[in-house]
């Protein structure tokens, strides 16, 4: 009796710390994001459900407790069991994913992705930025800051992120050919996903480095964690960091100077199109080449590998900070 | 010295090996045997220090917990709630919440192994999926970046200004840190508390027939560990000007690998401060260490678990077999 | 305590009467103790004497009606509370020890129970557990933690733990089951000092021998009931073993000639560096070797080395005359050796797993059906091996554990029998298992022999080769220093050459 009462304590201890999405008539589009809890994804999330309420749909977002893959397949086989009409994913590993959203094309589920571009396995993927358009942005912007000379360090959210790779990919190349007297320190570092890593990382790199005049964070925590390391420092204005974070989560830094700026595409702006595409795909409509989508602007699709590639990025400074902080991002 | 080595195998294990790492790294990077980077580890281990001490008591009372780093999120959370409401608050109030609420959610693992006798693995299970459960849900996730003042300033305790205009410092996560280890060792090794807690980790029903109070063991191990998981909470909310509520999460296998690696035994009744302590300092040290030589990231997990590894293997190793001029007579049989 | 010396008893109990689960676990028991006296308390597991202990130290409430007196006062039961404080200490057969503690923690421990949170005064540890160990005579590095020291010192501690305090009574469960016959003799001189200092030693063994030489007085129980107390003057093992059993058994030389007989198998020259060196012998079908010696003697190690454990630095091993060389104790099975080995709990038998399990698992090849175990092999397997050594079982599902140590013993053997050794090891086979149940295993062994088995029988109680072996040979510190054939030595002969 006492090793009944003590399993039903401990099975309704689980059960108090999950809940179950409502179900609803609506047609129902659930999207899986890299991991729940962080602004970017409560703003992805808010667009969501924004869009939803708009277009008449049930959309929902579900956010893994941590960045891991294998959470994803399962939120994912969750969501085939539960019958949703549109699977949207932010995936952590691109290939993990593959036989999971294969399984749900297969049962006529469609799939939508964002932030990894010419997936397999999903009939679009959608960004808002062109890996190349966005990392040469920033590379760019960190030859005009750095004055062409110096060293960088760059960070991504982990070493198996196709999209930050990607971005990576194209800041080094363009930093390579435009500003050839910069040099890249070490190789790159995977830990832009935590605040505390990207900071001691960040720290030992200067500390080792004295030569480091800037930082390209690619991954939502990595220009915050950098940004505190120069701030402990005290080298605010003589190392550069830059990358794409959340304004309200970086606009003290912003404010200070230890945190240089970014780009970024609005994560709410992301939720929105994935609805609206989710509503375009169940009506059966089709994507064509020179049509204008709400959220996307006019595109131009790339029909052999999926991808719906815009570039709608937003600028991160000073002056645009407070109103982008204000929209909960 | 020599009867050190002898009756502290895995602390002179742990020594050895970060002795021979730091004694590369001196030698091929400029930057590692300086008192900047000493401070930047000691700044960077603090936290992780503070939760180990707190793991190091369960498991020497032959318990262990897995909850602890998402109970620090839940504690940090309600804390910066309490502060808020409050008005603001100061340092300490800050920590008597902190503190208060650790112990708290420790209790509650307590008591679900006292009263049902379920093992503690288990528990620990269902409270870790029930704390962060319950804080995303009842959070949604969201993040709090408006702390109050007197927890975010920086305070820095020593601070200079080197010949090439870089920056030292020790700030305050490293005094905390260090009284939590002072107040850790003087409880487990100068207290009875300790002592029967060492006792019943090492042989339960041995205490019990001594007349060692279990239900008072097991609330002061997980009692103690909240309170350091509290404390800890409170620090990295402190340095990170944020409260994250997904960002501890995953903490605890890194701490529980650095606490087993620096002596302490699943199953109780072993383990000292300073194991736990060298423990913790041998992954950071590595992490260190890796960054300044410039080791492609690639190549970082095999090389922590390598030195892992060496570490576990010198530490079972008779210490006499590694180093034979200290034996006076045989190895006991 | 002056007053209580002489012949006002110390502790008398009276009409002790306990039931568990309808069975009458002790019926009109009494008891009685004298301060300075080592009383033994005799009798087959199962007999009461644990529950006495139980009801002496507190732990059991006994029926309504007992009278117990202690030092002058009346109970009509006592509490662990009361029973400790009046200074009775029980060193449990498990020790409750600490390993990982220092032997200063161990013995001094109830310094760090109870009144509140305090400092620890580990200079007043020290100074207590060194007072303890002077007692008893033993000088010990009290710094050094437990799990350092054997089991012997180990048993000395748990001692000087009871002494901490004021002890009046200590009570010995087994303390002897897991020592060698010198540390039992030093044991037991720690005793006699215990007692002469005035306290009162209740001692529990198996080993009848140390049973007659420690105490002065024997208290025998069976089945629950008093036989009777005697005084060890004049008593034999013989006549505690009858008065245990109510049988009577006749040691008798067992040996005869197999000089006929085959040769299994013959060791020429043996040697390992500093554990035994230079031993040769043979074994022939249907012939039992008893090889005794104490602690250090290298006994075990040889059979290791035969098992294919251990690996020969020099010399041979032939089996059926060719040359064997095991590179596992796999190819020693293989080969048709079996190994029966001297910790029985900790590495003959899985305590937790059922005796049916047990049995199989060394011949698990056996009863492979395609690669998979065919329960249907398995069962019949059990069956017969339960039926022809006499284990009585509930069910073959049972966990081992719940055997008594006879029984446990059979079943260890079987398990070697099911593997179909040509050359049978039994290292020590009667630890911890009761004088009846003894006989009981020697009569399987002589049987096992008269069916053409060569035995290797090791034990360091002279008595047991003496009277089962054909021949016994006498190593110490690693060389065989004496063979005899039973038949032409008394067992006081070979009892001098071994422990003189």
């Amino acid at each position: 009796m006492k090793r009944l009462l003590a399993a039903a304590v401990a099975a309704s201890f689980v059960l108090a710390s999950s809940f179950a999405a409502l179900a609803a008539d609506a047609a129902k589009v659930g999207v899986v994001v890299k991991i729940g809890g962080i602004p970017w994804f409560n703003a992805m999330e808010a667009g969501i459900k924004e869009q939803s309420a708009k277009l008449g749909l049930d959309g929902f977002m579900i956010g893994p407790t941590s960045a891991d893959p294998a959470l994803q397949v399962r939120a994912i086989e969750d969501l085939i069991a539960q019958n949703v009409k549109v699977i949207g994913v932010v995936p952590n590993d691109a290939k993990v994913l593959e036989p999971v959203l294969n399984k749900a094309r297969e049962k006529g589920i469609i799939v939508i992705t964002h932030e990894s571009p010419s997936q397999k396995g999903a009939d679009w993927d959608f960004e808002l930025a062109s890996s190349k358009g966005f990392g040469e942005a920033y590379g760019k912007q960190l030859g005009d800051l750095l004055g062409g000379k110096g060293g960088y360090a760059v960070f991504v959210g982990s070493l198996t992120v196709p999209l930050h790779n990607a971005w990576a990919d194209a800041a080094i190349a363009y930093i390579k050919a435009h500003y050839p007297d910069m040099k890249l320190v070490g190789d790159r570092y995977g830990v832009a996903e935590d605040v505390d890593k990207s900071r001691s990382t960040a720290l030992d790199l200067m500390a080792a480095n004295p030569d480091l005049k800037g930082f390209l964070a690619f991954g939502s925590q990595g220009p915050i964690g950098a940004a505190r390391a120069v701030e402990e420092r005290r080298l605010i204005g003589k190392v550069t960091v830059l990358g794409p974070f959340s304004p309200g989560q970086g606009q003290k830094l912003l404010k200070s100077g230890a945190l240089t700026g970014g780009y970024m595409w609005n994560p709410k702006q992301a939720g929105q199109v994935f609805v609206t595409l989710a509503d375009k795909l169940i009506k059966g409509e089709k994507i064509t080449d020179g049509e204008t989508i709400e959220g996307l602007g006019v595109i131009h699709p790339d029909f052999e590998n999926h991808n719906i590639i815009v570039d709608q990025l937003v600028s991160i400074n000073k002056e645009t900070v407070a109103g982008l902080a204000a929209m909960g991002l | 010295m020599a009867k050190f080595f002898r009756t502290h195998g895995t602390e002179s294990a742990l020594l050895l090996v970060i002795t021979v790492i730091s004694l590369i790294l001196s030698l091929i990077t400029d930057r590692y045997f300086t008192i900047g980077n000493a401070f930047d580890l000691l700044n960077t281990s603090s936290v992780n220090i503070i939760f180990a001490v707190g793991l190091l008591v369960v498991l020497i009372s032959g318990g262990i917990d897995i909850s602890f780093a998402v109970a620090a999120s839940v504690v940090q959370y309600g804390t910066a709630l309490f502060v808020g409401w409050i008005g603001g608050g100061d340092w300490a109030i800050g920590l008597m919440v902190a503190g208060g609420l650790g112990i708290l959610l420790g209790s509650i693992n307590a008591g679900l192994i006292q009263a049902f006798g379920i093992p503690s693995i288990v528990v620990s299970i269902s409270s870790f999926n029930a704390f962060f459960g319950l804080l995303m849900f009842f959070t949604k996730g969201v993040s709090i970046y408006d702390l109050p003042d007197w927890l975010t300033a920086h305070v820095a305790l020593y601070e200079r200004q080197l010949a090439d205009g870089s920056w030292i410092e020790i700030s305050l996560p490293v005094l905390v840190m260090v009284i939590c280890v002072v107040a850790t060792w003087a409880l487990v090794t100068r207290t009875t508390i300790g002592r029967q807690l060492y006792a019943f980790g090492d042989n339960p029903e041995g205490a019990r027939r001594f007349g060692v109070n279990i239900a008072a063991m097991r609330f002061i191990a997980f009692g103690w560990l909240g309170l350091m998981a509290g404390i800890a909470g409170l620090v990295q909310a402190h340095y990170a000007q944020e409260v994250v509520p997904n960002a501890l999460y995953g903490r605890e296998m890194d701490v529980l690998a650095a606490v087993v690696l620096g002596g302490a035994r699943l199953g109780g009744g072993k383990g000292t401060v300073l194991g736990c302590v060298l423990g913790v300092m041998l992954t950071q040290i590595t992490q260190n260490g890796l960054n300044l030589m410039g080791v492609s990231p690639f190549a970082f997990k095999m090389i922590v678990g390598s030195i892992i590894l060496v570490a576990i293997t010198l530490s079972n190793s008779p210490v006499e077999r590694l180093l034979p001029f200290l034996s006076r007579q045989g190895a006991p049989k | 305590m002056d007053e209580t010396v002489g012949d006002k008893p110390l502790l008398s109990l009276r009409n002790i009467n306990i039931t568990f689960g309808g069975v009458r676990a002790l019926r009109d028991v009494s008891f009685e103790l004298r301060a300075g006296e080592v009383h033994c308390i005799a009798g087959e597991n199962g007999s009461g004497k644990s529950t006495l202990i139980k009801i002496i130290t507190g732990v059991y409430r006994p029926a309504d009606g007992a009278e117990i007196e202690f030092a002058g006062k009346r109970y009509a039961h006592m509490s662990p509370v009361q029973a400790n404080a009046g200074g009775i200490k029980v060193i449990w057969q498990d020790l409750a020890l600490f390993p990982e503690m220092s032997v200063a923690e161990n013995i001094a421990f109830s310094e760090v129970v109870g009144r509140g949170v305090r400092l620890v005064d580990y200079d007043r540890i020290r100074a207590i557990a060194l007072a303890a160990l002077a007692r008893l005579g033993v000088s010990l590095d009290v710094d050094a933690p437990l799990k350092a020291f054997p089991i012997a010192q180990r048993q000395i501690v748990a001692i000087a733990r009871a002494l901490v305090g004021e002890a009046r009574i200590v009570f010995m469960d087994e303390p002897t089951a897991s020592l060698t016959q010198s540390e039992t003799d030093n044991l037991l001189a720690i005793v006699r000092n215990l007692a002469a200092s005035g306290v009162a030693v209740v001692f529990v063994s198996h080993r009848l021998a140390e049973v007659l030489d420690i105490s002065s007085r024997i208290t025998v129980l069976r089945d629950g009931r008093l036989v009777g107390v005697y005084p060890a003057e004049g008593m034999t093992q013989s006549r505690i073993t009858e008065l245990m059993t109510g049988r009577t058994f006749d040691a008798q030389v067992r040996a005869a000639s197999r000089q006929d007989r085959p040769v299994v198998v013959a060791v020429d020259g043996l040697s390992r560096p500093s554990q035994f060196s230079d031993i040769s012998f043979e074994v022939r079908q249907g012939e039992t070797l008893g090889i005794t010696g104490l602690l250090g003697s290298g006994r075990t190690e040889l059979a290791m080395t035969l098992f294919g454990m251990l690996k020969p630095a020099a010399g041979s091993i032939r089996l059926d005359g060719q040359p064997v060389h095991f590179s596992s104790n796999r190819d020693a099975i293989d080969a048709g050796i079996a190994y029966l080995s001297e910790d029985r709990l900790s590495l003959g038998l899985i305590q937790a797993q059922s005796i049916a399990d047990n049995l199989v698992i060394a011949s698990l090849g056996r009863i492979l059906s395609g690669g998979l175990i065919a329960p249907d092999k398995k069962a019949g397997l059990v069956a017969r091996w339960i039926a022809d050594l006499g284990v009585k079982i509930g069910k073959p599902e049972d966990a081992i554990s719940t055997l008594s140590g006879g029984n446990q013993q059979r079943v260890a053997i079987a398990k070697w029998l099911a593997t179909k050794p040509r050359l049978l090891i039994l290292d020590a086979p009667t630890v911890g298992v009761d004088v009846g149940a003894r006989a009981g295993i020697f009569d399987i062994v002589a049987r096992l022999a008269d069916s053409g088995l060569a035995i290797i029988l090791i034990s360091d109680e002279v008595p047991e080769v003496y009277f089962n072996a054909d021949r016994v040979l006498h190593m110490a510190q690693g060389r065989v220093v004496g063979c005899y054939d039973p038949r032409a030595y008394t067992l006081h002969d070979i009892e001098a050459a071994v422990y003189g």
